[in-house]
């Protein structure tokens, strides 16, 4: 019976802690895209929320980090009223969390930095060829060479904090 | 923090993404402008702006189409506002000759100016 109670002790304090973090995503999405850059390119963020995803990634596992991504995407819709931007940043979010699940379950010895770099990579290339689809212009494509090396600096960067918040974070589910 | 092999990631994606840019040539810039001449409300032709030719439109108006610019030459209507116009060359632009019902406009592949996310 204890133990059973653990459990979904567990598991409502998994679930709460995802929530604040969904939370925080969204808001740091948000206030990110007050920030003016000066690249002219759409994609040249920090992508700051990816910390988040990330960090969830690998305290909770892969099912936590999907549900983080969507409800930090839409959350950030809702509040700032960009519906426009929405399947930019959920397509990005999820598919980053996925292709950065499984570079740290196939390559060995991944840093956390080479995990951001992947992540913010293949959510670079979501974005474009959502964008490709939506405008429906098979050139815009070609963006994702240059948004290549951007992604390993700011990659880099988001992977580097995550290890960093990760640690801070005492309490985890494994 | 930063490993090995996050090193060799890092190394790999930007080679990949540069032997990517040089290998497909895709240019930023590439995307292809279609010349369309219409002449009393229906499509008289198209052309790609790729090369240089001249359109004589039912003889009553000549088109001039360089990669670089499109013009009317020659218009028999007695304004020439068409002529005077001198050249287009982006997306979008138009010269039209009103007294022959005419329209010369450059459209690219997307119908879209700009967009803002």
């Amino acid at each position: 019976m204890s133990r059973k109670l653990t459990q979904s002790a567990i598991k409502t304090k998994t679930i709460t802690l995802s929530a604040i973090f969904a939370a925080l995503g969204a808001c740091v999405q948000i206030i990110e895209g007050y920030i003016p850059t000066s690249f002219p390119l759409p994609g040249g963020r920090l992508g700051l929320s990816n910390v988040v995803t990330m960090v969830i990634l690998e305290k909770f596992g892969l099912k936590y980090a999907l549900a983080v991504a969507a409800v930090k995407s839409l959350i950030a819709m809702l509040l700032s009223g960009n519906a426009s931007a929405l399947p930019y940043s959920l397509a990005g979010g999820i598919v980053s969390v996925l292709l950065m699940a499984l570079s740290f379950k196939l390559i060995k010895g991944i840093g956390h930095a080479g995990c951001g770099i992947i992540g913010a990579w293949s959510s670079n290339i979501a974005q474009t060829a959502v964008g490709a689809v939506i405008m429906s212009n098979i050139h815009i494509l070609s963006y994702i060479w240059i948004l290549g090396p951007v992604s390993v600096v700011t990659g880099a960067f988001t992977g580097i904090l995550a290890d960093f918040i990760g640690r801070t974070l005492l309490w985890t589910k494994k | 923090m930063i490993k090995k092999v996050d090193l060799f990631i890092a190394i790999a994606v930007i080679v990949i993404s540069l032997s990517g840019y040089f290998l497909t040539g895709i240019s930023l810039a590439g995307e292809e402008k279609t010349v369309i001449i219409e002449s009393e409300g229906r499509v008289f032709a198209k052309y790609p702006m790729t090369e240089t030719r001249t359109v004589d439109v039912k003889g009553r108006n000549t088109v001039e189409i360089t990669p670089e610019y499109v013009r009317v030459t020659y218009a028999d209507c007695p304004d020439k506002l068409d002529v005077r116009q001198g050249k287009i060359s982006s997306c979008g632009g138009i010269i039209v000759c009103m007294p022959n019902k005419m329209t010369v406009r450059i459209v690219g592949e997307s119908e879209i100016d700009a967009v803002s996310y």
